[in-house]
């Protein structure tokens, strides 16, 4: 354990060091302020044209592009992109250190290859968490800044779902952590695969491959994919959005907590045991 | 009084698939000596070498360092080895100090400043030392492998081919820098070279290994004193001396060169008597130079001549 908190800070530490460790931190800023920009520009025109047939039924009434919804909308859109911003760190992990030779030294060092793994699992898992966090501080924090608080009105294909404002935070926080244990996922795959390679461009590719396999999957409605879909990581990685239904659906919301925790001890494991197995001999 | 051992190969094998690596592999180095590891390339140095640090899992066979079994007490083996395995790579986009730093760190330390800067100045690197990295030649990677590896004051070092890339002021820095740390520091170093000759001017025993397999272990100069030496006579008239070589026991052993030098492989108790019988037959000698025929001693051992 010690050996453990010894190597954690380092492995942070070089994570830091990197200038593609803050390719994800540009594009998330850049991405976020330039919605918030543009909602800020037109906002109003885009969501009178969004509500044109609502507006039909219903009557609508307060500030409805507020915080709350920028940060909604900037949630859907941005999972997308944030498993590369992810790969592209962790994927580099094990096998930077392969493709740049310090692994021979750091394998020579008085920790045992597992700790030597947990730290940079661990180390990937602050990164992205802090990321998520970043993400959570410009998204929702700028959405209230400029936007201010209220009510929030989530489109589904079948329904319309209108929450509290008093009602949302917890969701948001909820679904920060969905996102987290869902790049988590993520993380700890593009690691594995990071432990069979010496360069990281191919456990980025191969990481960013299998999620656009599985999204591809996921969004095709065939009877044989459907028998799939269940057991995709992809598929659970969008449960974040049903912490805004009413009421809640919590044994989905468990199932797929479960399954994402699931692939993460399972890739885990498998790293594990190659890495600890791994003859260095490059 | 029996000398403690640092490191005991016993009947170590690496195989894999259809190669072995290393073949039943046994050795033993005494504490405080420097020890030469020769051997062809694909002769299984560097496995072996990667073995006793685990970077390689033995096939078969036990690995002691320091009387512990490296399969049961890595962490504390590790400890106290510090190694360069063939080239001396860092974390390139930091400076020269903070990898230092980490490896440092990485071993349970905390060095100050102060002991930074004593470690630069110890391999030559004082002033360079906020670097980056990238900046550096080989040599000074080299170097910086060294302080890598003496930072945590290990009690066994471990060098794989230290001298690869070197210049031959940085051969030389390295030669007495390693004697620096045997002598002065009481360090046990293993030590893996292609420079045959370096390992005679610098190695206490040495084993040659070929096809994953002890040739020949000893002392380097129990192994090398009945080995023949090419030894070089300037001598006056050399058309007079290779008459006289000529007609002597040394007849078919002597060549020149068109410079009018002569060329004798003998035995190194044979030069006094060779000069004697020069200087009593009128001719002058005015310098004698020799090397060691390793390289024939190596390939003779490695059954490729």
């Amino acid at each position: 354990m010690k050996a453990l908190f010894q190597m954690t800070p380092i492995e942070l530490f070089k994570i830091t060091t990197k200038p593609r460790s803050y390719i994800g931190f540009l594009a998330i800023t850049v991405i976020v302020l330039l919605i918030e920009f543009a909602f800020y520009i037109d906002g109003k025109t885009y969501l009178q044209f969004i509500m044109q047939t609502l507006e039909q039924s219903f009557t609508i009434q307060g500030n409805i592009l507020n915080g709350n919804l920028i940060c909604f909308i900037i949630l859907q859109m941005l999972i997308v992109q944030m498993p590369l911003m992810v790969a592209l760190v962790t994927g580099d992990l094990i096998s930077g250190e392969a493709a740049g030779g310090t692994i021979r030294l750091l394998l020579t060092k008085p920790v045992s290859h597992a700790n030597i793994l947990m730290a940079k699992y661990l180390a990937g898992s602050i990164y992205t968490f802090l990321l998520i966090l970043w993400l959570g501080v410009l998204a929702l924090g700028g959405g209230y800044l400029v936007f201010g608080h209220g009510d929030l009105m989530v489109l589904k294909s079948e329904e319309l779902v209108i929450l509290r404002d008093g009602d949302i935070l917890w969701r948001f926080l909820g679904a920060f952590v969905i996102a987290f244990l869902s790049l988590n996922v993520i993380a700890t795959f593009s690691l594995m695969l990071s432990c069979f390679t010496d360069n990281s461009i191919g456990p980025i590719i191969t990481s960013m491959s299998v999620i656009i396999l599985f999204t591809i999957i996921g969004t095709i409605d065939i009877p044989f994919f459907d028998q799939l879909k269940p057991f995709l990581f992809t598929t659970h990685m969008i449960i974040w959005r049903n912490l805004f239904d009413n009421p809640l659906p919590k044994s989905q919301i468990i199932t797929s907590i479960t399954v994402l925790v699931g692939h993460i001890i399972l890739f885990l494991s498998i790293a594990f045991y190659h890495f600890t197995r791994k003859d260095i001999q490059n | 009084m029996a000398q403690e051992l640092a490191i005991q190969l016993k009947n170590l094998s690496k195989q894999y698939k259809h190669i072995t690596a290393v073949n039943d592999l046994s050795l033993t180095v005494n504490t405080g000596e420097i020890f030469g590891f020769l051997g062809p390339n694909g002769a299984g140095k560097s496995t072996t070498i990667r073995m006793m640090l685990s970077l390689i899992t033995p096939t078969k066979g036990d690995v002691i360092i320091f009387g512990k079994q490296l399969a049961k007490e890595r962490n504390a083996i590790l400890a106290n080895i510090g190694c360069i395995i063939e080239k001396p790579d860092f974390y390139l986009y930091l400076s020269a100090k903070k990898n230092l730093e980490l490896f440092a760190r990485m071993n349970g330390l905390r060095p100050s400043a102060s002991k930074l800067e004593e470690m630069f100045d110890l391999v030559g690197l004082a002033g360079r030392s906020s670097d980056s990295v990238k900046t550096y030649s080989h040599g000074m990677k080299q170097r910086l492998g060294l302080a890598q590896a003496l930072i945590h004051e290990p009690a066994l070092i471990v060098l794989d081919e230290p001298t690869t890339g070197l210049d031959p002021q940085g051969i030389i820095d390295l030669r007495n820098l390693i004697l620096r740390l045997k002598n002065e520091f009481g360090k046990t170093i293993v030590l893996s070279s292609h420079i045959l000759s370096e390992m005679e001017l610098i190695a206490d025993s040495m084993v040659i290994i070929n096809k994953g397999k002890a040739v020949v272990q000893g002392k380097v100069a129990e192994l090398l004193s009945n080995e023949d030496l090419i030894v070089r006579f300037e001598v006056s008239d050399t058309e007079r001396a290779k008459s006289e070589i000529g007609f002597s026991q040394w007849n078919t052993f002597f060549r020149n060169d068109e410079n009018g030098r002569l060329f004798m492989q003998i035995s190194k108790d044979e030069i006094p008597l060779l000069n004697s019988f020069l200087v009593e037959k009128g001719v002058s000698v005015s310098g004698i130079t020799y090397q060691r025929s390793l390289e024939d001693y190596f390939l003779k051992l490695t059954h490729q001549v």
